[in-house]
């Protein structure tokens, strides 16, 4: 696992990298990542999941809301319901499926928020220094005092439950992990020479820093996106598991697990296998992340 | 040292300020009229505008605000409705339970994490490297409700080993709570413990290579005091920092840990209080755990400095 090639450095040399040298880079980078065997697992996990959601219907034996109310609770196996159904006869294994949908879009969608505000939010309070950082990073120090799902459950009292305020509420909680990271990274690209070059040369604030200084933090937001999809697909999963998620019907990994626990001892395959489905994904984008983060920087810190 | 420490104290202010404006932002966002709401269905308009009287919801929000802070200053978190009872009592009640879950599960992590870590790195690619590291990638990445849940149903369920829910009592003896803290607390550890073993190893690692390790060894010392003494001593300071984290985050999965046991923490109040739409004692709960959690923050950078008088205790935000 540690045969990684030397560190990438932060940012290019020249003003103007030339194309090849930039192409062998992130070749390296990639070849890194594919020698990387648990990197692998995680890949394999990951376009896993992305195919049950893109193909549910195809691949789900039943449709996920379909009840067959003389059959509840059967076990794995019986009748062509490969994991059993649940309390209303529902396929476990088509609701699984369908919440696969759940997750990855909760996962990207909340992350991507919450990393696209952050972000901003590092960029200024980096780049601008003084009173800017000062308001934007004790506001951050604020919300970074709540414990993650703590904050989580707060929003979603106040927003009420749905797919759209369970985005919003684990995005928002994502929001000072992302603007501490970025704050970081433009700190210290900030100072490299070629960026006060470019300002001599007379290139403007917005220009500077989505242009320059953005493209050089991109490693390590890439990998922190990486691996809070896991804790973003956790959350959400708590978050139905406490009911304040996405509403019944809905087939969600934490849902089927709430359900679950309430028939553990006449059907524990309910339980085990939703968490099941929690356990694997959340490991998957764990490993992924690492994986990343050792090809792109084995010395990076996030 | 002490300057360092008042100075850092000092610093939280804003935090602490963010944090009160937080919590009182998003409990005046939170839909539906209080009043009616504690009062059910079943109350009169004039009841209902007595209770806003009450509560102070006719105010203004500005002087709402600096009321809230005003009594939040004297250590005034209000008092619960539904439990007739002052929030700070209600959570004092519970407080040293959610502390004992927490410490419990600590330890545990604590007395797992390291030596697992150390092993894994001392013996670097062996089979009790591989397994150590297998079962922490699978246990940085569990969902502690569905271990709760799996816990429960084979050590309670299956076996009939250990009661899955509550807390015992002393007046049933020792054992009866400690029967009763086993599940939650390996529940509540698993993360920590498995965080705990990989930042070990890796700093482990690092440190071993160093040359005063290789000194220590050709100066003929014994392989366990290399390891324990000198190796250990210098790898604790990332482990410092994680630690610090993982505490934090522990006061997280406390909520939903004592959720699945019923377990009665803090954690347990507030979800009960959400489902009972208190939202004084939400408030309140979720400030006390809030405060808790940046005081943590900042014993573990005054532990950091001690333990590396290097770092100065300068560097805020970036730990």
């Amino acid at each position: 696992m540690s045969n990684h090639a030397q560190p990438l450095s932060p940012a290019p040399a020249t003003l103007a990298p030339n194309a090849p040298k930039k192409k062998s880079k992130e070749n390296s980078v990639w070849s890194r990542l594919l020698k990387n065997k648990l990197a692998m697992v995680g890949m394999v996990i990951i376009a896993l999941m992305v195919i049950f959601a893109l193909f549910a219907p195809l691949i789900a034996t039943h449709g996920p809301n379909d009840m067959d109310l003389a059959n509840s609770l059967s076990e794995p196996g019986i009748d062509g319901h490969l994991l059993g159904t649940d309390n209303y006869g529902r396929d476990l294994f088509s609701r699984i499926v369908y919440g696969t949908r759940i997750s990855l879009i909760v996962g990207i969608f909340a992350i991507g928020l919450g990393g696209m505000i952050g972000t901003l939010l590092g960029l200024l309070a980096g780049y601008y220094g003084g009173k800017w950082d000062a308001i934007i990073m004790r506001l951050m120090d604020g919300l970074f005092a709540f414990p993650f799902i703590l904050l989580s459950i707060s929003l979603m009292t106040v927003l009420g439950a749905g797919l759209f305020n369970v985005i919003l509420a684990i995005g928002i909680a994502n929001i000072p992990g992302f603007a501490r990271i970025v704050r970081g990274q433009v700190l210290a690209v900030k100072e490299e020479e070629y960026i006060e070059v470019t300002r001599s040369l007379g290139a403007n604030d917005s220009r500077i820093i989505f242009h320059h200084i953005l493209p050089n933090c991109m490693a390590p937001i890439i990998v922190y996106a990486t691996m809070h999809v896991a804790g973003a697909i956790i959350s959400e999963a708590a978050l139905s598991f406490l009911g304040l998620g996405v509403q019944p019907p809905t087939a969600s990994w934490g849902s089927i697990l709430k359900d679950g626990k309430d028939f553990l001892v006449l059907s524990p395959h309910m339980a085990t296998f939703s968490g099941l489905a929690i356990l694997l994904s959340v490991l998957g984008f764990n490993l992924f992340g690492d994986g990343l983060r050792d090809a792109l920087d084995p010395k990076m810190k996030v | 040292m002490l300057k360092l420490i008042f100075k850092r104290l000092f610093d939280l202010i804003p935090t602490l300020f963010v944090v009160a404006t937080t919590v009182f932002i998003i409990t005046r966002l939170i839909p539906g009229d209080p009043a009616a709401v504690l009062l059910g269905p079943q109350a009169s308009p004039d009841e209902i505008a007595k209770m806003r009287e009450t509560l102070g919801l006719n105010q203004p929000l500005y002087l709402q605000y600096v009321d809230f802070l005003g009594s939040l200053l004297q250590g005034d978190l209000g008092t619960s409705l539904g439990y007739n009872q002052p929030v700070m009592s209600l959570i004092m009640e519970r407080f040293p339970n959610t502390l004992l879950l927490s410490a419990c599960a600590l330890a545990l992590s604590l007395l797992i994490g390291i030596p697992a870590g150390i092993i894994s790195a001392t013996k670097q690619y062996s089979f009790w490297d591989y397994t150590v590291m297998i079962l922490s990638l699978v246990g940085v990445s569990m969902p502690i409700f569905w271990l709760g849940v799996m816990l429960v149903l084979y050590f309670s369920v299956h076996l009939g080993w250990l009661p899955a829910t509550g807390m015992g009592s002393l007046s049933e003896g020792f054992g009866s709570v400690v029967t009763h803290l086993i599940l939650p607390s390996i529940a509540l550890s698993t993360i920590p413990m498995a965080t705990f073993a990989r930042i070990t190893r890796s700093s482990m690692l690092e440190v071993i290579r160093q040359d005063y390790i290789k000194t220590a060894r050709a100066k003929g010392l014994r392989e366990f005091f290399v390891v324990w003494k000198h190796a250990l001593k210098n790898a604790m300071t990332p482990l410092l920092t994680v630690m610090g984290m993982q505490i934090s985050s522990m006061l997280g999965g406390a909520v939903l840990t004592e959720t699945i046991f019923s377990w009665p923490g803090m954690g347990r109040l507030v979800v009960d209080a959400i489902e009972n739409r208190d939202f004084v004692v939400v408030q309140g709960t979720v400030l006390f755990i809030a405060v808790i959690f940046v005081l943590i923050n900042l014993l573990v950078d005054i532990l950091y400095t001690v333990v590396n008088p290097r770092v100065k205790l300068t560097n805020k935000g970036e730990g």
